[in-house]
C-alpha cells in the first residue's frame, strides 16, 4: 500500500486510479461524476467495437466504452470486480468499462512526468503523464481524448 | 359607432394590463433615480420608453390627460437624459406621476375615460413643467450622448448645430414628409403630435437589438398579415386597429435605436394604416401593395441591423409615392378630424383582464423533459419486476391514483406547448397572392381548421413543406384563366389548406383543382432520370411516389418558384423527420392532394414492442401495416439468398437485421420468428423479430449524441424494468437494407 505523505493530502489534484491488465492508470477526478457496478448494458449495432452500448443510468441513456478494447487489448470477460466508471467531458457523459478500481489519490504536480516521447501515435496521447504513488506509477489519462471528443473520426477509427 | 367601442375596448383591456406590468416595471428604476443621482444611463433609457410607449398607446386611446402628464414627464427624463441633475424633489414628481396613473388604469377599467382625472392630470403636469424649466435654466445641457453605432461621430456633428428643439405639443408639423433625424412627426388622426426621439442618448447593448430584432419580425408579420386580408376583404376594423399598434410600436422601437430611415418611413406606413381604421382612406390596390412594399422593405433594413448598417436608399422615392396618397386623402382627413367623436364614456361595461404570460421556450423544453421521465420513473415503480405475482390491493389503488395524476399532468404540459397553426396558416396568404400575381394565375386561398393546435416544434418543421406544396399547387397545378374557363372550370383557382385532429395524429391538407398529377409524364421523366426502371408496371401509387425522389421535377421550365427538382424530397424529409408521412391522392383534369400526417405528439411514440436477439426494439405504429406469422409455402427464396413473403398477391423481401446489421443473436429462420409488414412511403417490406411482445406507448428519448447517428434507429426508450429499447425508424432500416442490396 502507497503510503501517503501529509503533503500529498493538501498540494496536486486528485486522482481516482484503476486497474487494467494489471496496469494502474488514473483519472482526474474532476471529470469522474460517479462509479457504478456492471449493469446490463443494451447493444447498439453499428458502432465502434469499443462502444459496448448504452446503459440506464436513473432514467437517462449513457453510452458505456470498453477501455480494453478502446487500447486494443484482448478482453476479458467481466467479473464482480468489474465497474463502470461514468465521466463527463465537454457535457458528454460516458461510462468505462474497466477491471477494477482503487482509491483516490493526490498527486501533487511535481510527481508527475510527462508521458515519454518514445511512444508516438494517436493511442499513446491518450496518457497525459506518469504520476508516482508511493513505489507505482500510474499513467494519468486524458478524458478528452479517451473519449474522442473534438475528434469526430474517432469513433469511427477502428480500435 | 359600436364597432369602435368594440375594437377600443379590446386595446383598452390590453393597455391596462400592460400598462400595469410596465408601471411595475419602471417604479423600482425611478425609485432608485431619487437613491444614486447618478445612475446608469441603461436605467434612464428604460424608464423613458416606458413613459414613451404609455404615452402613445394612451394617446392613440384618446386619453388626453393621461398623455399630455405622460408628455410632461417625458420632458424632465429627456433632461436627464442630456445630463441635467437630478433633484430628488423632482424625482417625487415622477412617483406621484406614477400613482396617478395607476389611479387613472383603475377608472378607465370602469369608464374607459380619464376625464374624471383631468384636474389632477393638469395639477401635476404644470408641476413637472415647471421643473423641467428650471431645469433648464440653472443647468446647461450637454449635447446628447450618441448611441454606440457606427455613425456616431456623425450624429455629434450633426447635433452641435441643430437647434435643441424641445416639442411643444399640439403643435401642428409644417412638413409632414420630411426625413429629418430629428424626428418631428406630422398630424395624425387624432390631431395630436407624436414626437420621436430621433436618436437615442443611450448605448444599446447588443442584448437590446437581438430584442429588437425578433420582436420588430412578429410586429412586420402582423401587419402584413392584415394588410393582406384588406385586400381580399376579410380583415376587420380590430384587425386593422392591431396592425396599427404594431406598427407604432416598431417605430417606436426603431427610434431608440436610432434607427432613423426605418423610423421614418414606418411612421409613414402607420399613418396610412390609421387611415384605414379612421375609413378616411379605402384600403385599394395601390395604397395595399405599397404598404407590401414597404413591409418588405423594412424587413430587409432589419437583416442588416445587426451589422449596423440600416440605411433604406429607396426611402426617398417611397415617401414620394405615399405623399402622392397623401394628395388624395387630405381633404377627407381634415374632415373626419373635426368630426372625432369624443371616447365614449358609457363603453361596454368594465373590461376584463385576460390573463397571460411570455415563457422561456427553455423553461418549457425543461417541464417537458421532467414530464416525460416522470412517466418513465412512474412505470418504474408501478410495474417494477419485485410486484410480480403480488396481490397488493391498495398499492394497486394507489398506483392507479398515481397514474391518473402523471397522465393529466402530462396531458397538461403537452398543452402548454401547443400552438394553434392559424399563424403558418396565414403566412401563405401573402404567398399565395404574390405568387397569382407574379404568374397571372387567379387563385384562392381557403383556410380550415386555423384554430388546430399542434407543438411548436411540429409549426416550425412544416414552414417549408408548406411553401413548397403551396407553391408546387401554384406552379404546376392551378392552370392559367384561359385553359381553366376551356376547360369548363371557373376561371379562379383554389387551394384548400386545411388542418384537423384525426386519431392521435394531425392532418394537413393541401387540396388544389388543378390539372391533377400526370402520371405518363411523371413515368417519363422517372425514367430520364433512372428512377425508374424500363419495362416495369407500376401501380399509381408508385408512380405519384416518383415525385419525393430527390432532383425530380416535370417543370419544362426552372422558375425562380419552383422546378429545381429540390421541393418534394426535402418535403416528404422534414415530415419524415418527424414520424410522420406524406400521402398523395391525384386525378387528372380535377386536382391534387396531399395529406401530412404527424402524430400529435412528438415525445412519446405507440409503438410494437418486439425482440431480436437479445435485445428490444419497438416499431412506430404507425409504420407497421399487420403482422404475420409465416408458412414454409409463403417464402420464396431467391438465388442470392433473399427471401420474400407472399401475402395475399404480392411479395414483399423480408428484411432480417442479423443479416443487414449484424444484430446478434437474431434469429434467422424466416418461418420461426414473426414476420411483421411494415411500410415506409410506398416501399413495404417484411421485418423478421423473434417475438412480439406487445404495444406500448413510451416516451422516445434521443440515443446520446456522442453515437454517431446510427440511421436506422429513431432512438431509444425505457422499458418498465429499466431495460432500454431501441426505436427503429423504418424509413432508414428499409432504406438501408435496400441500399445493401444494390
Amino acid at each position: 500500500m502507497p503510503q501517503l505523505s501529509d503533503s500529498d493530502l493538501t498540494d496536486g489534484s486528485k486522482y481516482l486510479t484503476f486497474t487494467l491488465a494489471d496496469v494502474g492508470y488514473a483519472l482526474n477526478i474532476d471529470t469522474v461524476t460517479e462509479i457504478i457496478g456492471l449493469q446490463g448494458i443494451t447493444a447498439v449495432p453499428d458502432v465502434p467495437a469499443y462502444i459496448k452500448g448504452v446503459i440506464n443510468l436513473r432514467g437517462k441513456v449513457i453510452p458505456v466504452m470498453d477501455v480494453r478494447a478502446r487500447f486494443g487489448m484482448q478482453a476479458q470477460a467481466y467479473n464482480n470486480r468489474t465497474c463502470i466508471i461514468v465521466i463527463e467531458v465537454s457535457q458528454i457523459c460516458v461510462g468505462l468499462v474497466v477491471d477494477a478500481v482503487s482509491e483516490v489519490f493526490s498527486i501533487p504536480q511535481s510527481d508527475i512526468e510527462p508521458p515519454p516521447r518514445v511512444f508516438i501515435g494517436s493511442n499513446n496521447r491518450v496518457v497525459s503523464g506518469l504520476g508516482k504513488v508511493g513505489d507505482e506509477v500510474k499513467l494519468i489519462l486524458d478524458p478528452a481524448i479517451l473519449v474522442g471528443t473534438g475528434n469526430p473520426s474517432l469513433a469511427t477509427e477502428a480500435s | 359607432m359600436t364597432s369602435g367601442d368594440n375594437q377600443n375596448a379590446e386595446i383598452l383591456a390590453e393597455f391596462i394590463i400592460e400598462s400595469r406590468e410596465t408601471l411595475e416595471k419602471v417604479e423600482p428604476l425611478v425609485i432608485e433615480l431619487e437613491q444614486s443621482c447618478a445612475p446608469q444611463g441603461e436605467t434612464l433609457a428604460i424608464i423613458f420608453r416606458c413613459f414613451h410607449s404609455f404615452k402613445g398607446t394612451a394617446s392613440f386611446l384618446g386619453l388626453e390627460h393621461t398623455a399630455s402628464l405622460a408628455h410632461s414627464a417625458e420632458s424632465l427624463l429627456d433632461l436627464y437624459r442630456r445630463g441635467a441633475p437630478i433633484e430628488a424633489h423632482q424625482v417625487d414628481l415622477l412617483c406621484r406621476a406614477l400613482d396617478t396613473f395607476r389611479g387613472i388604469l383603475d377608472v378607465v377599467e370602469v369608464d374607459a375615460s380619464d376625464a374624471s382625472k383631468g384636474d389632477a392630470c393638469r395639477a401635476l403636469a404644470a408641476a413637472l413643467d415647471e421643473a423641467v424649466s428650471r431645469t433648464r435654466a440653472h443647468s446647461v445641457p450637454k449635447s446628447p450622448r450618441t448611441a454606440l453605432n457606427k455613425t456616431s461621430h456623425h450624429q455629434d456633428g450633426a447635433n452641435a448645430t441643430a437647434p435643441v428643439v424641445l416639442p411643444q405639443p399640439w403643435l401642428p408639423s409644417t412638413d409632414p414628409s420630411s426625413a429629418d433625424a430629428a424626428g418631428v412627426g406630422a398630424h395624425d388622426a387624432h390631431g395630436t403630435l407624436d414626437v420621436d426621439w430621433g436618436e437615442s442618448n443611450v448605448p444599446i447593448t447588443t442584448e437590446m437589438l437581438t430584442r429588437f430584432v425578433s420582436e420588430s419580425e412578429e410586429h412586420l408579420a402582423k401587419v402584413e398579415e392584415v394588410v393582406v386580408g384588406l385586400e381580399r376583404g376579410v380583415a376587420g376594423g380590430e384587425d386593422v386597429a392591431e396592425a396599427f399598434r404594431a406598427m407604432h410600436s416598431f417605430k417606436g422601437n426603431c427610434g431608440m435605436c436610432g434607427l432613423s430611415d426605418m423610423e421614418v418611413l414606418t411612421h409613414r406606413a402607420e399613418t396610412l394604416l390609421g387611415h384605414f381604421r379612421e375609413k378616411t382612406r379605402v384600403p385599394d390596390e395601390q395604397s395595399t401593395s405599397l404598404t407590401l412594399e414597404v413591409l418588405d422593405v423594412l424587413r430587409a433594413a432589419l437583416a442588416k441591423v445587426p451589422q449596423g448598417a440600416a440605411s433604406i436608399p429607396q426611402l426617398p422615392a417611397l415617401l414620394a409615392r405615399f405623399d402622392a396618397l397623401d394628395d388624395k386623402t387630405a381633404q377627407r382627413r381634415r374632415t373626419v378630424a373635426q368630426q372625432q367623436p369624443a371616447p365614449p364614456a358609457d363603453a361596454t361595461g368594465p373590461v376584463k383582464a385576460a390573463g397571460s404570460i411570455r415563457v422561456d421556450t427553455e423553461k418549457l423544453d425543461a417541464l417537458m423533459n421532467l414530464v416525460g421521465e416522470l412517466i418513465i420513473a412512474e412505470t418504474t415503480v408501478t410495474k417494477n419486476p419485485d410486484l410480480e405475482g403480488q396481490t397488493l390491493e391498495n398499492f394497486q389503488k394507489a398506483a392507479l391514483h398515481l397514474n391518473r395524476l402523471t397522465r393529466a399532468l402530462q396531458d397538461i404540459a403537452m398543452s402548454v406547448r401547443m400552438v394553434p397553426i392559424s399563424q403558418s396558416f396565414r403566412k401563405m396568404m401573402r404567398l399565395v397572392r404574390d405568387l397569382g400575381t407574379k404568374q397571372k394565375k387567379s387563385v384562392e386561398l381557403v383556410l380550415t381548421g386555423e384554430d388546430t393546435e399542434v407543438d411548436k416544434t411540429v409549426i416550425e418543421a412544416i414552414a417549408d413543406p408548406l411553401v413548397h406544396l403551396i407553391r408546387n399547387s401554384i406552379d404546376h397545378g392551378i392552370e392559367s384563366q384561359e385553359e381553366r374557363t376551356e376547360r369548363g372550370k371557373p376561371p379562379s383557382g383554389k387551394i384548400w389548406l386545411e388542418a384537423r385532429h384525426q386519431g392521435g395524429e394531425v392532418w394537413l391538407t393541401v387540396r388544389d383543382d388543378g390539372k391533377g398529377l400526370n402520371t405518363e409524364r411523371i413515368l417519363a421523366k422517372a425514367l430520364e432520370r433512372g428512377i425508374a426502371e424500363p419495362h416495369r408496371q407500376y401501380s399509381e401509387r408508385e408512380i405519384f411516389d416518383f415525385i419525393f425522389a430527390a432532383g425530380f421535377s416535370t417543370a419544362a421550365q426552372i422558375t425562380d418558384v419552383s422546378g429545381r427538382g429540390v421541393g418534394m424530397d426535402v418535403v416528404r424529409r422534414n415530415i419524415e423527420a418527424l414520424n410522420g408521412r406524406v400521402e398523395v391522392v391525384s386525378q387528372v383534369g380535377v386536382g391534387t392532394t396531399f395529406t401530412l400526417r404527424i402524430p400529435l405528439t412528438l415525445a412519446i411514440i405507440e409503438g410494437m414492442l418486439v425482440r431480436i436477439g437479445k435485445a428490444h426494439y419497438t416499431i412506430p405504429l404507425l409504420a407497421i401495416r399487420e403482422s404475420v406469422k409465416a408458412h414454409p409455402s409463403d417464402i420464396t427464396r431467391l438465388h442470392d439468398g433473399k427471401e420474400l413473403l407472399k401475402l395475399r398477391r404480392t411479395h414483399y423481401p423480408i428484411i432480417k437485421l442479423a443479416e443487414t446489421h449484424r444484430v446478434p443473436d437474431a434469429g434467422t429462420s424466416a418461418m420461426d420468428g414473426t414476420l411483421v409488414v411494415v411500410e415506409s412511403g410506398e416501399r413495404l417490406a417484411c421485418l423478421l423479430v423473434d417475438e412480439v411482445v406487445g404495444q406500448r406507448q413510451t416516451v422516445i428519448k434521443a440515443l446520446p449524441g456522442y453515437l454517431n447517428k446510427v440511421r436506422w434507429l429513431a432512438g431509444c426508450s425505457i422499458l418498465p424494468n429499466g431495460d432500454i429499447s431501441l426505436i427503429l425508424d423504418i424509413a432508414g432500416v428499409v432504406g438501408s437494407a435496400e441500399s445493401r442490396a444494390a
